[in-house]
């Protein structure tokens, strides 16, 4: 096809692979955009539409009377401001210590040989297996009387009552088993066992210990999986709704506003389902559009940081 | 006793027990005995009362439940299976096509990335939530011919014909029904790829520019390039994805498996069948982990073999 218009044929080849690769992928890349993009348009869209848009079927994407209202019961009801910080401080402590943890015990096992290595790395697979959900009761008693096997009690300083704070997740994330943990360890470990040894070796010669030369080595290479891991985590955790609902009932969390917003509208506007769906989805846009720009600010330091090692080959 | 100097072999163990001791911590201080809860509710009858619960012990019978007595219970398993062997392969095929794309130097590339990178966050938790009950929304982003994801959708496009002409072309029917599902259901699809693309990315990141310098000096392909370099410096990364899409198919919150397991915990009350199903449930699903662990060992590509 690419060679049948003309009669040089060789340079239309050439010509058509430059010029039509590129056009076919921009193509692909943008119609599977599309298909992504165009439900979040319409909600998008729909947040600025007033009752009467919304029930207009002839009012598609561009709103006629557009109006902030949607927005503004959001930030009032949904006490949108204190919610937003409170999640930024657990988002935040939670994706930074799981990111250095996971990446720290991802290494111990692709580059140490210990008696029991398979056995703990089959317990880090089977924690990625085991739902949260089965364990829901047992996580929330355990954290309501926080407690080390009756030490704390004996102590004098008896069972500790840690919900409604951000230990829960500090802890959790601290010893790698928050939110999908075990896929970022195993995935560090992945990428740990494709770094040839002799760097670690070739540290070691020149007198670097193993902790150093992870810091100032290792730990570089592994840049783009830990963005990767840092923005995975942060947003798990800014939309999750098991740790909101096991651990904050009382401290409001971004996803746990979605409930007090459609209860109100339905309540003091109007009792059409309507609105509250209205509600609900302005809520939605609101809650996942700081993650955008978190995104976008990371999404830098996904590009090919540091020349991988200084071994070719 | 004479001091004697630790072995190097001792003192880097030693080291691999330091860098993997948080997750070692957890498991031992948090994780085990929650977990060990969880299991032991599987041998005893749970009766919730006012203050706690009681819980006295009845054996195996709960499994027994599970296996013979409940009427969908091992169907549902087997039809999970065999989804998510159906699934699979596909997420990731369609997960390293697209994390190939994407990072190729291109206009739009920071785009193009944010784009894919918004399933994995409309996917999950509290949006996925809201979502299943949000019918009006639903309805408005509803687009004839294409499924958005939002319910069903009417289909102008013309399946029928293209099966029919690529039936005339003597290929199998399966393999045509195949194909045309996958194109019927891309939004999930994309859906599901989410998190992999975002994770080979990564990994593609990894790859030395020298390596590919090397090779095209030595005038291989764009094609060959991909499949003796990419693909088995890439091995590693696919066999989490792998690894993870196994998971993620069978214990995502809209599995058949999970709603039955929560409706017999939350709706019938019945925490012990609930807890024996789960664990049923997992003894597959390590079954299945270890065939596939045991079939790609051969197939990875490490730096260092242990």
């Amino acid at each position: 096809m690419k060679g049948s218009i003309s009669i040089n044929k060789g340079y239309l080849l050439y010509s058509g692979n430059r010029l039509l690769l590129p056009v076919f992928r921009f193509v692909l890349l943008l119609s599977l955009s599309f298909l992504i993009l165009y439900p979040f348009l319409a909600k998008v869209s729909a947040m600025f539409m007033s009752l009467d848009d919304l029930l207009n079927p002839t009012v598609w994407i561009v709103p006629q009377k557009p109006t902030l209202d949607n927005i503004k019961r959001v930030l009032t009801f949904g006490d949108y401001w204190t919610a937003t910080g409170n999640t930024i401080l657990i988002a935040t402590i939670s994706a930074v210590l799981q990111t250095f943890i996971c990446t720290m015990v991802g290494y111990g096992f692709a580059k140490f040989k210990f008696r029991g290595r398979g056995l703990v790395f089959a317990l880090v697979i089977l924690t990625i297996i085991i739902p949260p959900q089965t364990i829901y009761i047992s996580l929330y008693l355990k954290f309501r009387y926080f407690d080390i096997f009756g030490i704390l009690s004996a102590l004098g300083a008896g069972p500790v009552k840690m919900v409604e704070t951000i230990m829960p997740v500090t802890l959790l994330s601290l010893t790698g088993l928050g939110l999908k943990n075990g896929l970022y360890i195993f995935v560090m470990r992945q990428i740990f066992k494709g770094v040839p040894n002799e760097l670690n070796e070739a540290a070691w010669v020149d007198g670097c210990g193993p902790i150093r030369s992870y810091f100032s080595i290792m730990m570089r290479i592994a840049v783009p999986m830990m963005v990767s891991i840092f923005l995975l985590s942060f947003s798990w955790q800014w939309t999750d709704t098991f740790y909101s609902e096991l651990f904050y009932r009382k401290m409001l969390v971004l996803p746990s506003i979605l409930p007090r917003v459609t209860t109100i509208a339905s309540e003091h506007i109007t009792a059409d389902s309507v609105m509250s769906n209205v509600m609900l989805n302005t809520g939605i846009i609101m809650i996942i559009a700081p993650l955008i720009f978190v995104y976008l600010f990371f999404q830098r330091f996904l590009i090919q940081g540091i020349e991988r090692s200084g071994i070719v080959g | 006793m004479p001091k004697r100097k630790m072995s190097l072999v001792k003192k880097n163990g030693l080291y691999g027990w330091f860098f993997i001791s948080p997750f070692v911590l957890g498991i031992v201080f948090i994780y085990g005995s929650v977990v060990i809860q969880s299991f032991l509710f599987s041998f005893n009858k749970i009766d919730p009362g006012l203050d706690g619960y009681k819980m006295s012990f009845q054996g195996l019978s709960s499994y027994k439940y599970a296996l013979t007595v409940h009427p969908t219970f091992v169907r549902e398993v087997v039809n999970s299976l065999a989804t998510m062997l159906y699934q699979v392969p596909v997420a990731i095929f369609f997960s390293l096509f697209i994390a190939v794309l994407l990072n190729q130097r291109m206009r739009g590339r920071a785009f193009f990335r944010a784009m894919f990178f918004l399933p994995v966050i409309l996917s999950t938790g509290i949006v996925a939530k809201a979502e299943i009950s949000n019918l009006f929304m639903q309805n408005m982003e509803n687009m004839a011919g294409i499924e958005t994801g939002a319910g069903a959708a009417v289909s102008t496009f013309d399946v029928e014909n293209i099966r029919l002409m690529l039936q005339n072309m003597y290929i199998s029917s399966g393999v045509v029904d195949y194909v045309l599902g996958l194109v019927n259901n891309i939004y999930s699809v994309v859906n599901y790829s989410g998190v992999q693309i975002i994770l080979f990315l990564a990994g593609l990141q990894g790859i030395s520019p020298a390596v590919y310098e090397s090779v095209q000096i030595e005038g291989a392909s764009g094609w060959e390039t991909f499949w003796k370099i990419t693909v088995p410096m890439i091995s590693p990364i696919i066999f989490v994805n792998l690894i993870y899409s196994v998971i993620d198919m069978l214990t995502r919150s809209d599995n058949p498996i999970m709603l039955l397991i929560s409706d017999v915990a939350f709706n019938k009350m019945n925490y012990s069948a609930s807890s024996a199903m789960a664990w049923l449930y997992f003894g597959a699903l390590i079954l299945v982990l270890g065939l596939v662990a045991l079939i790609c060992y051969r197939y990875i590509f490490y730096q260092e073999r242990d």
